[in-house]
């Protein structure tokens, strides 16, 4: 476990920052407390400073999660979000889409959102810009990018895809195994 | 009458030959004659038509003689044409009028018909309250049939093999194969009107089922399934009766079906607006069909449907949960309103059942019928059930099917001894008789379910709404909802009692426990020695409060000392009395409250005042001696030994800090480069970090011993004030200076003398009376001048170059400037202005003299001192020229003065406006560096001068 480097950090943040933009600041500072990002097994992961201590007695090789973890590093040092930051990611998010009952479940077995499952979404939506999806209740099922801009998704026909899907909490149970 | 087509004519035949020609076979009436030209005018062919009146036999023979004979070098051709339109109109106009003319005696004979009819009870072709069956009275060939509908008997004729023969149809016989289709005919009007959409479309199916409506993102409301069941049992059992009877239950379903469902977006098409009433299942339907027939009216609701949200959109969970209930967006929750079946009025009712099968029939009128009809014959058996099923129907007017299925049966049970003989009634009443007890509870069931969809309006206004035809059946539905309606209000208000008298507990349990603030835990050790003062003021307690469960040995202990705070009772003092034995210390009861766990551990060393820091305390405590107030216990121990580990730890602790910290620097560093803003996010960490330090600025108070406060003392400026007071103090001075620039005074005198030496003598007291005030003024403006040296006051330097032009420019140069309005030309006209510009001086001198904006404009040391002042000065002055000559006629001009000619060329331009205004700007820096020089100049010489 060791912090980022400068390299990673600009990496992870410019990813962050597609989804919750500036409010990258409120995770980065937090008025209760010092929190920080640390990288442990290629993951990133983001715990608060006592955390960290805690974890100093456990052996590097034996330590397999703490704190959250916001996503890993791929080989050629991409930063891929992974569904457990959605806690961090959801509250913060710039730009929403909601999406309708009947493509929640679509949505959470991995698909994308089409133009008819779409119930909402945040006005002034850029193209590829990083959206956080929730239901129609308000409860956050997932983040993906944007595949149309607003103004197009108004236009576009029903079966067209709106929403790219990136990840959902549906993996929580289908990537059970992988996800720390 | 006859139309012909003669065609073959030659180009010369008229009329009158044609007319001659046909004249032998009958009376022509009309001859129309046509001729064809090709483009030259040269006609090519002729024909006519005739309008004959001929008989038969005379067209054939006029056909034979004159078809195909020659005549005038033509071949005639004969045909019979058609009408002529003309002709046809009219004479179709002429029919119409003679039909018109025509009915009132047919129409006679219906009338006829239909008073006789009316006569003997027939209304409007149905004889109410009459069986199927019965003939009419004084019309034998007049039956009752179905639905109390009047219909003939009709002889048919049937020829059958070589005999003919004639058949007897009864209607009445056959009226249970009669589907009645349409409304019925009573109510005309409601008869014109089209079927609602939403009945036409009642049994359509496809896209109802679960899978197809999840398709389409349609995902049923929950119900509870017992209630649809009922809906449904109704349903099928009115089903069977035939179609009125199923558009009405359609109805009531929809009625009792629209509050629990909100109904669907797409429902806001055209067709459905009457679909208010209509039932969730139909509408899916509808919808279906719509949504397969029209893409792309679906893609455009769907465009409706979606929503675009602001950024500041907030995530209410609260406000979801709703909607997930409604199973829709927001929008529909209006509708879900408006549907509610218990804000119907008395009015939505009446026009919803308007259309419905009604047939009033009193009671009276049942029962004879049913006498009449219990004698009769197997035939009649069927149409007297339908009489049955006829009677049944009125009550029916409840809004839920239940209601409506109540009603049935107590008609039916009320009904009994008239149907009694009826084979075919048996087997439904075996089914009522089940169904009573069912109908019985799925009322009650309907009642309760209102409740719980937290309407608490009571079913009876549901009766009410529904106007009963039979009052005491009507009265006894009542009695029975009152009665529910009284259990129900007697149960909530049991419940409310209970809850009160639990919230009555607990309050009293804690009001007990909020009483004796301080120290009251200690007392549960307390509690083991006085069991009998327990039991003394249990009964007290018993007295106080009416609850016993609550009422535990803490509680009691609670209130022991709060009784023992409040009064010292003489049951207290055995107390303590009893307390006493181990009472060394004890100096008053406060003092014994504090140390009661104490009691044992009194003479232990106490583990506070060990050690050194304990000696300490030790010593304090007995500076204090014995008072209470200054008890010194552990946590006034200091901890010299815990604070020097603390302080180790708090090394190795700051030093992973203020890694942290400048872990969290960088990255915030990163983050400002990968945002791109680098102020705001710097400022933030700043300030939470501040924030670890919060101080409270409205507690702060200034405190002058400290030094971090001198921050907020205001500093006077005194430096400025100097300033400002050696700035006056300096201007002062510059007026005080009144020697300079006498020589000015007197080449003005003696330009003014010479002036008036122009004039006549008269004036020579007014000169010199002018001359004292040129005199002052001069003076006055040279001062001005010296004070300000070299300021930029336009005015005085235009005056005095006004002034002394005729002189020389000396005024001029020792400004360094001249200023003219006007550009070049002024120089020259300055010399005629200085002229009269002394000699005007006179009249309106106390306007500009005293002007205090001139002398402010003198005085203060702005820089520029406006450009349109100066002007209006100037023009001030322009204006006297031009008044001096009206008004003084030839004291200052005299005839042919090159003045008066020169003088309104000044207000002409002489030069474009840009060619000034360059030349202006170009001469204001000029002036502008001059007058900075010059200001300069001046306070330096001011300042040697205070020196010196």
């Amino acid at each position: 476990m060791r912090p980022l480097t400068e390299e990673e950090t600009k990496v992870m943040f410019e990813k962050l920052s597609k989804y919750i933009g500036d409010n990258i600041k409120l995770l980065v500072d937090r008025p209760d407390g010092s929190y920080c990002f640390r990288l442990h097994n290629e993951r990133v992961y983001y715990m608060s400073e006592k955390i960290l201590k805690l974890a100093t007695n456990i052996s590097r090789d034996k330590l397999v999660s703490v704190g959250t973890c916001f996503g890993k590093f791929t080989k050629s040092i991409k930063f891929r979000l992974h569904i457990t930051a959605l806690d961090f990611l959801a509250p913060y998010a710039k730009f929403k889409v909601w999406v309708k009952p009947g493509q929640e479940q679509s949505f959470l077995y991995g698909n994308h959102v089409l133009k008819s499952g779409l119930g909402r979404i945040t006005e002034n939506t850029m193209q590829y810009q990083g959206v956080v999806v929730y239901s129609m209740t308000d409860v956050p099922l997932g983040f993906g990018v944007a595949a149309k801009t607003t103004q197009e998704c108004r236009r576009v026909d029903p079966m067209s895809i709106v929403v790219f899907h990136q990840a959902d909490v549906g993996e929580f149970i289908r990537n059970e195994d992988t996800l720390t | 009458m006859q139309r012909l087509y003669v065609g073959g004519l030659s180009h010369t035949i008229t009329q009158k030959d044609l007319k001659d020609r046909f004249g032998k076979f009958g009376q022509v009436e009309d001859v129309e004659l046509r001729t064809r030209k090709d483009d030259e005018g040269v006609p090519y062919k002729t024909f006519s038509y005739i309008n004959i009146n001929i008989t038969d036999a005379d067209l054939k023979k006029c056909m034979t003689v004159l078809n195909k004979s020659k005549w005038k070098g033509g071949t005639l051709q004969i045909e019979t044409a058609k009408e002529s339109f003309l002709h046809r109109l009219a004479e179709e106009r002429q029919t119409a009028e003679q039909q018109r003319l025509l009915p009132p005696a047919a129409e006679d004979q219906k009338q006829k018909m239909l008073d006789s009819l009316s006569k003997a009870g027939v209304e409007n072709f149905t004889m109410k309250a009459a069986v199927p069956g019965t003939e009419v009275p004084g019309h034998e060939d007049w039956v009752v049939s179905k639905f109390g509908r009047v219909l003939p008997v009709l002889q048919l004729k049937c020829q059958k093999g070589s005999r003919a023969r004639t058949l007897k149809y009864d209607p009445s016989k056959y009226s249970h194969n009669i589907r009645k289709l349409d409304r019925p005919s009573a109510d005309q009007s409601a008869s014109d009107l089209p079927t609602p959409v939403s009945q036409l479309t009642w049994e359509l199916q496809g896209g109802d089922d679960d899978i197809s409506k999840k398709r389409r993102g349609e995902f049923p409301a929950y119900e509870p399934p017992k209630r649809k069941k009922s809906q449904t049992d109704a349903v099928n059992s009115l089903k069977a009766e035939g179609k009125p009877r199923l558009k009405q239950s359609v109805d009531s379903v929809a009625l009792t079906e629209a509050p629990q469902h909100s109904q669907p977006a797409q429902m806001k098409g055209p067709p459905l607006t009457l679909s208010d009433i209509d039932s969730d299942d139909e509408i899916h339907r509808i919808v279906a069909v719509q949504s397969s027939s029209h893409d792309a009216l679906q893609q455009e609701e769907d465009e409706d449907k979606l929503e675009v949200v602001g950024l500041d959109y907030l995530v209410t969970p609260g406000r979801a949960r709703q909607q997930q209930k409604g199973g829709h967006g927001d929008e529909e929750e209006n509708d879900y309103d408006s549907a509610d079946t218990d804000e119907l009025s008395d009015s939505d009712y009446e026009a919803m059942f308007s259309n419905v099968t009604r047939l009033e029939i009193s009671l009276a009128d049942l029962q004879k019928l049913a006498e009449e009809f219990q004698d009769t014959s197997e035939t009649t058996a069927p149409s007297s059930l339908s009489v049955s099923e006829q009677e049944t129907k009125p009550p029916k007017k409840g809004t839920t099917p239940e209601e409506i299925l109540a009603a049935l049966m107590e008609d039916d049970s009320s009904e009994e001894e008239h149907d009694e003989n009826e084979e075919e009634e048996e087997v439904p009443k075996a089914n009522q008789t089940v169904l009573t007890s069912k109908a019985a509870a799925a009322s009650s069931s309907s009642s309760s379910s209102e409740e719980d969809e937290d309407e608490i309006l009571p079913a009876k206004d549901a009766v009410k709404a529904a106007p009963p035809p039979a009052p005491h059946r009507a009265k006894e539905e009542e009695e029975r909802q009152r009665k529910a309606n009284i259990r129900r209000l007697a149960a909530v208000q049991q419940r409310q009692k209970e809850t009160e008298e639990n919230k009555k507990l607990i309050q009293g349990a804690l009001a007990n426990l909020d009483a004796p603030a301080a120290g009251a835990g200690k007392h549960i050790v307390f509690g083991s020695d006085d069991d009998d003062d327990d039991d003394e003021e249990a009964d007290s307690d018993d007295e106080q409060q009416t609850t016993s469960e609550i009422k535990t040995p803490k509680k009691t202990l609670f209130q022991d000392s709060q009784s023992e705070n409040e009064a010292p009772g003489h049951k207290n003092t055995t107390t303590k009395e009893k307390l006493s034995g181990t009472h060394l210390f004890g100096g008053s009861e406060e003092e014994e409250d504090a140390d009661e766990e104490e009691d044992g551990s009194r003479f232990d060393i106490r583990p506070e005042f060990e050690g050194r820091a304990g000696h300490k305390l030790m010593e304090l405590q007995s500076r204090f001696g014995k008072d209470e107030r200054f008890k010194m216990d552990s946590r006034f121990l200091e901890q010299n030994e815990d604070k020097e580990e603390e302080s180790e730890k708090k090394k190795s602790g700051t030093e992973e800090e203020e890694a942290l910290e400048e872990e969290r620097k960088k990255s915030l560093s990163i983050l400002q480069s990968v945002l791109g803003s680098s102020q705001h996010t710097s400022s933030s960490s700043k300030t939470t970090s501040k924030a670890k330090t919060f101080r409270d600025v409205s507690a702060l108070h200034y405190d002058p011993s400290r030094e971090e406060h001198a921050a907020f003392e205001t500093k006077t400026e005194e430096t400025k004030k100097e300033s400002k007071a050696a700035r006056r103090k300096k201007r002062e001075e510059v007026q005080k200076l009144p020697e300079v620039s006498k020589e000015i005074y007197y080449d003005v005198s003696g330009d003014l003398k010479a002036v008036f030496g122009q004039t006549k003598e008269e004036e020579e007291e007014d000169a010199v009376a002018e001359k004292e005030e040129t005199n002052w003024d001069q003076e006055e403006e040279k001062k001005k001048e010296q004070e300000e040296a070299g300021e930029q006051v336009e005015q005085p330097t235009l005056e005095s170059s006004l002034l002394s032009a005729d002189r020389g420019a000396e005024k001029e140069e020792a400004s360094g400037f001249k200023f003219s309005f006007f550009g070049d030309d002024a120089e020259t006209g300055s010399g005629e202005t200085a002229e009269y510009k002394i000699e005007s001086i006179q009249a309106p001198k106390l306007s500009w003299q005293q002007d205090p904006r001139f002398h402010d404009s003198s005085s203060d040391e702005e820089e520029e001192k406006g450009q349109e002042e100066e002007e209006k000065t100037q023009s001030n002055v322009i204006a006297k020229i031009e008044e001096t000559p009206t008004k003084t006629g030839l004291f200052f001009f005299y005839p042919e003065d090159s003045r008066l000619t020169e003088g309104p060329k000044l207000f002409c331009r002489s030069s474009q406006l840009e060619e000034q205004k360059e030349q202006w700007e170009e001469r204001r820096t000029e002036l502008r560096q001059e007058y900075r020089k010059k200001h300069k100049d001046a306070r330096r010489k001011l300042k040697t001068s205070v020196k010196s």
